[in-house]
Order: structure tokens, then sequence, then C-alpha cells
């Protein structure tokens, strides 16, 4: 088992035949991603690595199963991208533009809402079940299969993590990126109860950062929900307040958002802090027994 | 883009918010040729420094002029002067209200409910500058369904509660206030204070934020905005933050002096945390962005370097999205091209990392594979070890 991801999950991508879209396509597929179909407005009837490519997502869904859509579009166009798929009736939808406005994102998360659809994003690399499938830009070279759930808001310390994890033997069942905020489809929560209620899954590690009170929310659930142990990193310690560091939502405004405060709400609700990736992967190892 | 407050009043007056008669002066020429006719200035008013950060009024940044002798003083006085580190270059003068009572009052979003948030306060003023420390009591939020608006319940609540005797005046501006912040694809619309005169409400200060994202559907406004910027305040002081303006490379300057370049926000700040942490000092946090290219990194380090304090450049890399092989074409060319006083730490792992690593031998640069290793380095070097 995993989260979210399996082997089996068929996968849509939007912007299939744009330079990344078409180059992290053949990696996924490479890896052993199941991917149906492609879409990219006015290449209908095309092929890209072997895969039809359609004008529009409905024409897609008619031909094949879709579980999954990740889109590789230009910001301006991701909101156009996620409504279509969501009206296609695709559940779960993976953002990975950067820079998408607060407006169409709080226009994008309120129709996935009265849709039943989950949309993971924007700003995401996505999300990798190693051994399995991989929907999104990890580097797959620096991840194992096994039983640590991985949850981060950025995508290059999830890398790290999963990096330091895999040196020392560990493995890992998802590792979910969250992406950048402001503004978050699936947030640290709804991945946390995913990894709680996976049987595979045995210990998570939760990177967090700067910003907002995600962190906050997440350790509350901890506190009050979860069964199995979190370890969990906070970066941006040492952030200046009022400056936004590479991510929308990564700002200390005020007492705002400080990483201070978020490793002690989580220290609180039981989580172990490390304070960089080799020193969280100890930790798991430790736990781990 | 964050605004100054004469073009948030100007947005805002635009959308049918009552601001108060004004006149901006850029320089202390201009301000010699407006006072030979003084009718042009709204008096008595209120003189303010137009910089692009909040708490001026404590700092000396507002103050008042009565005659046309008094604006001429105080006005030349602040033009030029330093508030908060910054040089004022321009100040607004505007009509002295009667203020009744105050008000706070703000449009925002809100992560948790993914929506916009509509806030008002009955402390409006000076202290109340940052809207994470408004949670006490007498503050009032409401989310808002962007398919359904402000209802006209809510703006008569909001009245209510605020003490506001003319509501319908109060409705209507919560409705241009946040007509606009949809509009515009704004982050934060925020009047601080509102206030009751007696000629009614008025926006005595505009904090307005615009999302940089939304920058394709508002192309005009935002060049505008920046055109006006450039008389308005101070540009970009050191050469490193100016060349990082030029080239679009997301760059904030620190005090210490070891130059960091990462290619991923979170490892980013990781690294500075880990600098910091084992006794060193960064000097800056520069994130590539997991699109980078050769260009970015030679054109970061350029940034990053122009920094006269860094006595070691810290690289560190983890290859997603970003090619090593790129990045060490990138580094390459830069030191082809440049003669690099400080050592060079570099940490490359993912993606094409064995090519990019043959590039880098080849030129006799050492790269580390583990993160803690290479930041231990860098700060040992900063140390003069």
């Amino acid at each position: 088992m995993s989260i979210l991801l399996s082997g089996e999950t068929s996968v849509l991508v939007q912007g299939i035949t744009g330079n990344i879209g078409s180059f992290q396509t053949a990696v996924m597929q490479e890896y052993g991603t199941n991917v149906v179909a492609g879409v990219t407005p006015g290449k209908g009837g095309e092929e890209t690595s072997g895969i039809p490519v359609y004008d529009f997502v409905s024409e897609a869904v008619g031909r094949h199963e879709v579980d999954a859509a990740i889109s590789y579009v230009p910001s301006k166009f991701a909101r156009d991208a996620a409504l279509e798929a969501i009206d296609a009736g695709i559940k779960f939808i993976v953002m990975t533009a950067e820079g998408v406005p607060v407006r169409d994102m709080m226009a994008v998360l309120n129709h996935a809402e009265g849709r039943g659809a989950t949309v993971l994003g924007p700003d995401t690399p996505g999300l990798i079940s190693p051994g399995k499938s991989k929907l999104g830009v990890h580097p797959d070279r620096m991840t194992a299969e096994g039983d640590v759930g991985v949850l981060s808001r950025s995508g290059a310390l999830s890398y790290e993590i999963c990096k330091s994890l895999t040196e020392k033997g560990i493995g890992q069942s998802t590792v979910v990126g969250i992406g950048g905020g402001p503004l978050w489809g699936m947030t640290q929560v709804d991945v946390l109860k995913l990894f709680e209620e996976d049987p595979e899954t045995k210990v998570i590690v939760l990177a967090g950062e700067v910003g907002g009170s995600m962190e906050q929310k997440a350790a509350e659930y901890i506190d009050g929900e979860m069964t199995k142990p979190v370890v969990s990193i906070v970066v941006g310690r040492s952030a200046p307040a009022g400056k936004r560091l590479g991510h929308a939502g990564a700002i200390v405004e005020g007492n705002a958002g400080r990483a201070a405060d978020k490793i002690d709400v989580l220290s609180s609700a039981g989580a172990k802090i490390g304070r960089s990736p080799g020193e969280v992967a100890k930790i798991v190892d430790q736990l781990r027994g | 883009m964050k605004t100054v407050e004469c073009q948030g009043k100007d947005l805002l007056g635009a959308y049918g918010v009552p601001v108060p008669d004004r006149k901006v002066v850029t320089s202390k020429s201009l301000l010699g040729l407006c006072a030979e006719d003084c009718s042009q200035f709204p008096l008595p008013g209120m003189v303010k420094a137009q910089v692009p950060f909040g708490g001026r009024g404590k700092a000396g940044g507002i103050t008042e002029a009565d005659t046309p002798s008094e604006l001429l003083s105080r006005a030349s006085e602040m033009i030029g002067s330093d508030l908060k580190g910054t040089e004022v270059r321009s100040v607004l003068v505007e009509k002295r209200a009667e203020i009744l009572d105050e008000i706070y009052l703000a449009v925002t979003f809100d992560a948790g409910s993914r929506a916009p948030l509509l806030m008002a306060g009955k402390e409006g003023g000076v202290d109340v500058e940052s809207s994470a420390r408004l949670r006490g009591e007498g503050f009032h939020t409401a989310r808002i369904d962007t398919a359904l608006g402000v209802p006209p319940y809510l703006k008569r609540l909001f009245a209510k509660k605020l003490g506001i005797v003319d509501a319908a005046a109060f409705g209507d501006l919560v409705e241009s206030v946040y007509t606009m912040y949809r509009k515009k694809d704004a982050l934060l619309v925020e009047i601080n204070p509102l206030a009751v005169t007696p000629d009614g409400l008025m926006a005595l200060d505009a904090k307005v934020d615009l999302d940089d994202g939304a920058e394709f559907r508002h192309r005009e406004l935002f060049e505008r905005l920046r055109e006006e910027q450039k008389h308005l305040i101070e540009g970009e002081k050191g050469e490193p933050q100016r060349l990082a303006k030029e080239y679009g490379v997301d760059y904030v300057p620190l005090d210490g002096d070891v130059g960091v370049i990462s290619d991923g926000a979170g490892t980013g700040m990781l690294t500075l945390d880990v600098i910091t942490e084992g006794g060193g000092a960064p000097a800056d946090f520069c994130e590539m962005g997991g699109e980078a290219d050769a260009r970015t990194v030679a054109r970061s380090m350029e940034v990053v370097l122009a920094n006269p304090d860094v006595s070691v450049l810290l690289i560190t890399l983890i290859g997603g999205l970003t090619r090593m092989d790129h990045m060490a074409e990138g580094i390459a060319n830069y030191l082809e091209e440049n003669e690099v006083g400080p050592p060079l730490v570099i940490r490359m792992c993912g993606t094409k990392e064995v090519e990019g690593k043959r590039i880098l031998e080849g030129l006799g640069i050492d790269t580390y594979d583990d993160h803690s290793e290479a930041v231990g380095r860098a700060v040992e070097l900063s140390r003069g070890g």
C-alpha cells in the first residue's frame, strides 16, 4: 500500500507536448507510471512517447479510464487546466505551476470541493510512491520503497530527506509535496490522515517551514488523532521577519509564522524534532528500532 | 507588488472609496514650483512620507502643516531625509480630516478557508500595523463566498458592530473595497484608519498589495505602478539587489559573510539554518527555483558575489527539475569570464549529477555529496579555516 498513488493509478498529463511536460512524461513512464493520455489544446491526434494526445480532457476520459491528472502548464493557464480536469470528473488533480494567482486558486479549490475532487499543489513537485509510480518531478534515485511516509511544503527539502533516509537503508511508502503556498489544496493534515490510515506506513516525516499556521493545525491533529510516530523538521529557523524566502507562503509576519513556535507546538504534540535531514533520518532509524 | 500610500489611494479612489484631496510632491524643485501657487495644496494638511513600509508615523514620517510656509519647510525637510534607513523621495500632502472615530478595515485572503476575508476593528490608528496581531476583542472577520460577494446584511452587521451610524455609506465603501480587491487581484487591501468625519467616511491611509502572479492580467497597471515608484521611493540600494532585480533572481540580503545559492526554497532555508546553527552567518538567501538553467546559476553567482562581504560562496544543489550538467556549465561559464576571490564550496547531487561533477572536476573543483558536510566546510572557510 501507499497513499494517493499506486502502480495501477492511471494518469493524464495536461500540457504533455510542452518542453517540461514531454520530458517529465517520459521520465514518469520510464519509472513505471501508468500514463494513459495527454492533453494539449490544438495538438489532438498527435502522440508523445507513444501516448495519445487530445484537445480536451473530456475527449481523453471518453476513451480512457483516468484516475489522476497532472498539469505542466504555465501559471496563467493553471486555473483553466484544473477546472477542465475537475469538470471531466477526474478526482485527483496535481498542479505543478508556481505563481498561480490567489484568485485563480480560490476558484479552483472551491470548484474541486463542490465536485468532490482533491487538489495537490500548486507549486508542488507532486508525489512518488517509490517502486510503484511517480506523479511529478521527484528524482527517483534518492528514494527507495519502504514504510516511511514523507510530506513536505518544499520539493527540494523532501528530496534531501529521502536522500538521507535512503542512504540509511530506510525506504518510503509515499513522498508528497504539498507546495509552496500561499494557498494549498491538500494540507499537511489531509496527508497526515492518509498516512495514519495507511497500513504500510509506520513512521511519518513532516517537513514544514516558516509562514502561516499550517503546522499548528498539523500539531493539533498529531496530538489528538495520530497513533503513528511523527518526526518533524521546520526550516526557516534563522529567517528574518518580513522577508519572503522563495515560497509565496514562506514569510514571517510580526510574530506569526515563526519556526520556533511551530517547533514548540509540534514538539508538544509529541513529534520528534530534527534540525537537518541527517538528524531526521537518525531519529526515524531509532524509532523503527 | 506592494504599492505606496498615494498609489493605494488612487486605486481606492477610482473604485469610489472616499479619499482626501491630495497632492504628491517628488522633488524639492517641484515643491518650489508648487509653492508659487499654494492653492494647489489642500491646507490645512497632513504631510506624509511615501515609503514602502509601515510604522512611519512613529518614526516621524507624518507631520502637519497649517500654512503654506509651514508646508514648504516641513515638506522640504522631509524629502531627502532618512526614515528607518530609507531615503524619503516623495511626500503626500493631503487635506487634514476632522476625525470623530477611527476604524480598521481590510480585505485579504484566508488560507484555511480558501476564501477572501473581510476584517474590521474598532481600534484603527497607529498601533494596528500588522493584521497578524489583530485577534482581540472588538475585531470582526467574515469569510466571503466569491460566488455571492459581500451580502447586504453582513455590511449592516459590521456597521452595527463598529458603531457606524451611516450603514448605507459603510456598505457602499465595503462594496468598493471588495470589488477593487477582486478586480485588481489584490492580496491585501487595508484601510487603517478608516475615519468617521463630519463629512462622512474617509480612507486616511491605504495599503494595497497586488498579486505578482496575476500580473499577466494587469500588465498596464503593473507597468504604471513600477514607473511611478521609480520617482516615489528609493530604488534598490546595493549592487547585488539592483542586479537581482534586473535579472529576476530571488535574492534577500542578510548580514553575514557566507554567500548562499540553492535550487529550492526549502533547501535554501535549510542551508541558512545549518549555517547559523553551525556558528556561521549567511550573507544572503538566493533561490533559483526548480526551472533554473546554466544562465540562472551564472547570474545568481554574479548577484551573490556582488556583495563585498561574501568570504565564501556555498552553492547547494539537489536536482529534481534542475539538471546538474546545466548547473555545472553555468558555474564553469561564470568562472571562465570572472575572477572569483572567495573560495567556492559546491554541493551537487540529483538529476545528471555524474555529468555535472565531471564538468566541475575538469576545472579542479571538488563537489560534496552531503549537505551538512558542505555547509560545515563553508562555515569553516568563513572563519578562516
